[in-house]
């Protein structure tokens, strides 16, 4: 149910103008800049940068894909990067919104161990690189709703049977009781989609991080308890209904010929509380969460070895799933 | 639209005739209306339109209100650091440095306030900026317990608040951002 946790800390650099008003020679300077102290603070034993610069379409696509990097930063121009380790669990983005973006993923319920990991970051960093602060508003970023501790708290959450029993409303109003807002698989503005929504804090000012980190804390179990009491609700007044839904989905993604990434998703949605519910031994957890990742555009097409308009991606989606799912010949 | 007597204005006039049960529709500019003899008062339609600014003008920002409290139109600042200015950030909700929040003033503070219903920072600080931060809030803490103790008529304590509060404000400057 709760898939991962995601914390994000926006920093700025003094001297420098953010990255909305930067002039490109000084963009590139501080690109540079940025890189060499990245890399002074070893974020890892082993990273990648990418300067997304010059860099195809796909490729962005595929950083995107895999909660690398933010929509904004594909869609933005000019010298901009990112760094991240081979796991994937900490990156962090150069000229975005913000100068800096430190990123920590893991998984599940994880909020102590994501902040550590983010705070130990934010830490070495600071110690190479003038921060942009301010006494009363805190660390200063682009956007006014993300000064202060310009902390961003996500966990990411599988919720289809609330979904299916028309229940969202309630998270909604839940989460916004508390000031935490609810958005989609990529972030803000995003769908639902394949029921995947991201609970995240709406302020980060007036509040210590800590204070931040227990609202979140306290309301995803609620919101895990209410999923589970939906879903065996379901099971019990109506299997028969669960069972064919999650069945049809299967039939689907086992012979339709072609099939758009949020159909697909959705599709693999319903397997997925399938499995949970153990109504569909002959498929595993991780080879469902595999294909809810690579039937996304940008890794399909690169797994098929290039671009493909989205007519026959569609088709190739369709034709992969089906070779992936196939009933096993006893 | 134009009229459809003369082809050439702009018609503004609708005129609806029902005969024999049949509802027609004619667009007609005011001199075609006028010669057709459909007399338009324009002081009716004067205050027609008086009618609807007044409905309309609480959520209207005219030249006499702004969004300052004071009801002066708003001076237009600039940062002199990367040369933004308040209605560019206005417009695309972006800063364009770390000094704008200090150019653009009280704004911010009251932009903020209204975003995340407080202008006050009370999270974590970068280690060189820490003991101001602590010393800030400590002095906050103080001049609350002042308020208090003046609001209890206790004087001897608030007298005692006011020299920790003198104390701890004779050493640096505070406020304006961290160098």
């Amino acid at each position: 149910m709760v898939f991962s946790t995601r914390i994000r800390l926006a920093r700025n650099v003094e001297g420098f103008p953010f990255p909305g008003r930067i002039p490109p020679d000084k963009r590139t300077e501080l690109e540079r800049r940025l890189q060499h102290w990245i890399h002074e603070v070893q974020v890892a034993d082993q990273v990648h940068y990418c300067n997304l610069h010059g860099m195809s379409g796909l490729e962005k696509q595929i950083l995107m894909e895999r909660h690398l990097i933010s929509p904004e930063l594909v869609k933005g121009s000019g010298d901009r990067g990112v760094t991240f380790a081979p796991s994937e669990l900490v990156s962090l983005m150069t000229n975005e919104e913000d100068h800096i973006r430190i990123q920590v993923i893991r998984s599940g319920l994880s909020l102590k161990e994501a902040y550590e990991a983010a705070r130990n970051l934010d830490h070495r960093l600071e110690e190479r690189v003038p921060f942009s602060f301010h006494p009363r508003y805190g660390y200063l970023t682009a956007c006014p709703t993300n000064v202060g501790s310009a902390m961003r708290v996500s966990v990411m959450m599988h919720l289809p049977a609330l979904v299916l029993a028309d229940q969202m409303d309630k998270v909604f109003q839940a989460a916004s009781k508390v000031n935490l807002t609810v958005r989609g698989f990529y972030g803000e503005g995003t769908k639902a989609l394949g029921d995947v929504i991201q609970i995240s804090n709406q302020h980060t000012l007036g509040r210590s991080e800590e204070q931040i980190l227990e609202t979140i804390q306290r309301i995803v179990p609620k919101i895990v308890e209410y999923e589970r009491g939906v879903r065996t609700r379901l099971v019990n007044e109506s299997r028969i209904m669960l069972e064919d839904k999650v069945w049809r989905s299967i039939g689907m993604l086992r012979y339709a010929r072609k099939l758009s990434s949020a159909e697909a998703m959705d599709l693999l949605s319903a397997v997925r509380l399938g499995i949970n519910l153990k109504l569909v031994p002959q498929i595993t957890l991780p080879e469902v969460n595999e294909l809810f990742v690579i039937t996304q555009p940008g890794h399909l097409q690169a797994m098929r070895g290039g671009e493909l308009p989205e007519g026959d991606r569609d088709v190739a989606r369709a034709a992969f799933l089906r070779d992936r799912l196939q009933p096993e010949a006893n | 639209m134009k009229c459809q007597a003369c082809g050439k204005e702009d018609a503004h006039v609708h005129l609806t005739d029902i005969i024999d049960g049949e509802k027609r529709t004619v667009v007609l500019c005011e001199s075609c209306a006028a010669e057709k003899g459909y007399v338009i008062d324009p002081g009716l339609i004067q205050a027609a339109a008086t009618q609807i600014q007044k409905l309309i003008a609480p959520w209207v920002p005219t030249a006499a209100k702004s969004g300052s409290s004071s009801r002066t139109p708003e001076t237009e600042v600039t940062c002199p650091t990367c040369g933004n200015t308040w209605s560019a950030f206005k417009k695309h909700s972006r800063f364009g440095c770390a000094h704008d929040y200090e150019a653009f003033g009280e704004r911010v503070a009251r932009l903020l306030e209204s975003i995340h219903g407080t202008s006050e920072h009370q999270g974590s600080a970068p280690t060189r900026a820490r003991a101001a931060m602590e010393r800030r809030r400590r002095l906050a803490e103080l001049r609350e317990g002042l308020r208090d103790a003046v609001d209890r008529e206790d004087f001897e304590e608030a007298a005692g608040l006011r020299d920790q509060i003198r104390l701890l404000e004779s050493g640096d400057g505070d406020g304006g951002p961290s160098n």
